[in-house]
């Protein structure tokens, strides 16, 4: 082996090894369980004859270099971002060399690697481009989400407004023509921003970097992270007014909720739900719009893909709590020692209330807004109905990770009760398709009432596991 | 001696297979100002921790104010002060928001004091406006030790406050220590590496070694009495002095560290080639936890 192998050997394994246990073995699953589709679909068409050996290798080799390209982003790129710091880039020169050397390796294996995979030239400016830009995100740049999101709804989003003149051109040739020459340029860029070599500029940036790298990564996940920008601020100044309300009025169980922080505060919604109204407004006054016609397709679309997609905010609506039980153990320690926190069972009890009052209210809310924003697409009876059925289902799953003894670390999501909400949820939908079969109705009654009950039942056991579990603050130091 | 305020009784502790605290026996009596010293990873936080209740010892009993620890009434709660090794104060907030949101939890507050404090300690309008997430760790550490003592506190427990400022906020904090605080006979358990500040407020020294206290007593006490007596080996009895705490092979001489030397020693130190040195500080820390 000679050196320069030898190098990128030691980087690889210095970067990988800064990720953490939980974060790979969750890595590795997600790769295991897509690999399994992957044969599953290669074996059943070899056996039934309807896979080309061409298209076999396509797919074969287009899993391969996702795989890669999922390694490499999550579990390289954060490591190495790290490992070049403004100092190293300084005194060690040949590490960055290597680095630059790897990543480039990587992005021409990579671009080459799924272009073949999805099997169209025109496809390459995107997927080089594409795969660049994961690796920015995840090595903490803040702007290439709204670039990223941009172009990956780039075929609906230029359909509705652009001239149907222009469309073609958008989404066609000369786009691919367009990005092909931005590639290179683009690429020299990025590269120089994920490792610098040196300056005030690399420094003044670094802190806000690492934060950025760790919120993805998950690492570091015992410190509160420290959100900015300009909704960031907006919704702080809800939470603001909440907390000179609720220092005003010294409710305990209130008071209790601010030491989990403004992500975990109720008011952290207000801007979401306002900005989903606000979509919802403007799909339907694009609606009215003068070519509307020919976007009936896309509407059609959006109304049952989109509220489907706003229900799945319901089921993760509930994450923020446990994970902001990790991060604000030096907070809750500090609350715990205040006269009016309350001993051990009625701090539980105050927490829990508060909790599922907050999550309750959240759910009926989500749920509204996504019902109002499907009549704002005209959606009808069934539609609504459908809506209404997903959205009582995820709001089932998100209440399972509500309640639970925090202090021994078992309170929250974690990967086990994630399976097992699955598996009960959709053991619901079987249940409802049954029942609605018998009835001679659909499911989605069923799938309103069902979720309904099996929510009252876990949560008063959760209630009462919550209120016998040693006191919640300071969250996992059971554990 | 009153009744203590701090009873600690055959604590333990363990995390995983790495034990902690091995059967602590510590009591501390209203008034006293004692220092808590040990080695890195010794224990000293979770000792803290596990005194004001906010870890569970896995045995022993501890109370507070006579007061089990688990089962703290509001009204002992509020008589406890702490400063943590990490200063985790709502750092979204600013300064004012901070204190607005803990008065609000405690039925005595002393508003004039906190302003006091923060004229004192240079927080000016400008810094008050300011989250504390963008405070320096100096600023934050100035913080979390005003809003230990906002609501003046009778036992008050300092966890390195003042691993994160500089020598002048050091001596403005200590200043106030002293003045503000011991002076109005508040109970202080303050642990540091900072030794100099130590042997400037603690009245008392414990050692936290091995999970246990390994030598407590009064600072001056301790160091007037301890001694490293240098003596060739062959010269030195096989049964330990009497106060001995710690005895060295250096070659052919023997270390040997004794606290409060008996007669034995002081005939020892008559022998010919035998050497006997005070020890500051800094060496007590190092001869007794090493």
């Amino acid at each position: 082996m000679n050196a320069a192998l030898r190098d990128f050997r030691m980087i690889w394994r210095v970067a990988a090894a800064q990720r953490e246990a939980r974060g790979v073995r969750m890595l590795i699953m997600l790769l295991g369980a897509a690999g399994t589709c992957a044969a599953i679909y290669l074996v059943s068409g070899a056996a039934m004859g309807t896979l080309d050996a061409l298209r076999a290798a396509r797919l074969l080799v287009g899993f391969v270099t996702l795989a890669l390209a999922l390694v490499w982003t999550f579990l390289f790129v954060p490591g190495s971002v790290r490992m070049n710091s403004p100092v190293n880039a300084w005194v060690l020169p040949r590490q960055r060399r290597r680095l630059l050397q790897m990543t480039v390796a990587y992005w021409l294996l990579a671009t080459a690697g799924m272009s073949f995979g999805i099997g169209r030239w025109i496809a390459v400016p995107t997927v080089a481009l594409s795969v660049l830009g994961l690796a920015l995100l995840c090595a903490g740049n803040k702007y290439v989400v709204n670039l990223l999101v941009l172009g990956g709804n780039w075929p609906w989003l230029s359909a509705v407004v652009l001239p149907p003149a222009w469309r073609d051109a958008a989404v066609g040739g000369p786009a691919a023509i367009v990005l092909s020459v931005l590639v290179v340029p683009v690429a020299v860029w990025a590269l120089r921003w994920l490792y610098p070599a040196r300056g005030d500029a690399y420094f003044a940036r670094r802190a806000d970097q690492i934060r950025r790298v760790n919120h993805f990564d998950q690492c570091g996940a015992d410190k509160q992270p420290a959100p900015d920008g300009m909704a960031w601020q907006g919704s702080l100044a809800f939470y603001l007014t909440a907390l000179r309300r609720d220092v005003r009025r010294s409710d305990p169980a209130a008071m209790l909720m601010h030491a989990l922080g403004p992500v975990a505060h109720w008011t952290s919604w207000i801007g979401g739900l306002v900005t989903l109204l606000f979509i919802g407004a403007v799909v339907r006054f694009i609606l009215m719009w003068s070519h509307a016609a020919s976007l009936q397709p896309l509407v059609g679309w959006m109304t049952t893909i989109g509220p489907a997609m706003l229900a799945l905010t319901i089921a993760f609506s509930t994450a923020q709590y446990g994970q902001q039980m990790r991060r604000t153990q030096g907070e809750q320690a500090l609350l715990r020692l205040t006269p009016r926190a309350g001993d051990a069972a009625l701090l539980n009890r105050r927490l829990a209330g508060r909790v599922l009052r907050q999550a309750l209210g959240c759910w009926a809310v989500l749920t509204v807004v996504v019902l109002g924003v499907s009549l704002l697409l005209d959606a009808g009876p069934d539609a609504l109905l459908r809506q209404l059925g997903l959205c009582t289902l995820a709001g089932q799953v998100a209440m399972m990770g509500l309640l639970g003894d925090y202090a021994s670390g078992t309170g929250g999501w974690h990967l086990m009760l994630g399976l097992r909400a699955g598996a009960l949820a959709a053991m619901q939908a079987l249940v409802a398709v049954g029942l609605g079969w018998l009835t001679g109705t659909t499911a989605w009654p069923w799938l309103v009432l069902l979720p309904l009950t099996v929510c009252c039942v876990l949560l008063r056991l959760d209630w009462r596991r919550m209120l016998a579990a040693p006191p919640a603050f300071p969250a996992g130091r059971l554990a | 001696m009153s009744a203590a305020i701090v009873r600690m009784s055959s604590v333990s502790k363990q995390f995983g297979s790495q034990r902690v605290l091995a059967g602590l026996d510590w009591q501390i009596a209203p008034g006293q100002v004692v220092g808590l010293l040990g080695r890195n990873g010794a224990g000293k936080s979770t000792l803290l921790e596990c005194m004001l209740g906010l870890r569970e010892a896995d045995g022993g009993s501890v109370s507070l104010f006579g007061e089990d620890v688990a089962a703290l009434s509001d009204a002992a709660r509020g008589r406890i002060g702490y400063v943590p090794q990490r200063t985790d104060l709502f750092d979204w907030l600013t300064p004012v928001q901070m204190f607005d949101y803990f008065r609000a939890l405690y039925p005595r507050w002393n508003q004039a004091k906190v302003d006091g404090l923060l004229a004192r300690w240079g927080f000016g309008p400008t810094l008050l406006g300011k989250p504390i997430k963008r405070m320096s760790g100096g600023e934050q550490q100035r913080l979390a030790i005003i809003r230990a003592l906002a609501h003046e506190p009778e036992l008050l427990i300092l966890d390195e406050p003042v691993s994160a400022l500089d020598p002048v906020g050091r001596r403005e904090f200590l200043r106030e220590l002293v003045d503000q605080v011991i002076e109005r006979g508040t109970t202080v358990v303050f642990s540091t590496h900072i030794l100099s500040d130590l042997e400037r407020v603690a009245f008392d020294l414990a050692f936290l070694k091995d999970g246990r206290i390994a030598l407590q007593g009064q600072t001056d006490a301790l160091l007037e009495g301890a001694r490293r007596i240098v003596v060739p080996a062959t010269t030195l009895p096989g049964t330990p002095l009497a106060g001995e705490l710690r005895r060295r092979q250096e070659g052919a001489m023997t270390s040997v560290i004794v606290q409060l030397p008996g007669d034995d020693a002081m005939r020892l130190a008559r022998e010919p080639g035998v050497r006997v040195e005070p020890l500051t500080l800094e060496d007590l820390f190092i001869e007794v936890t090493q």
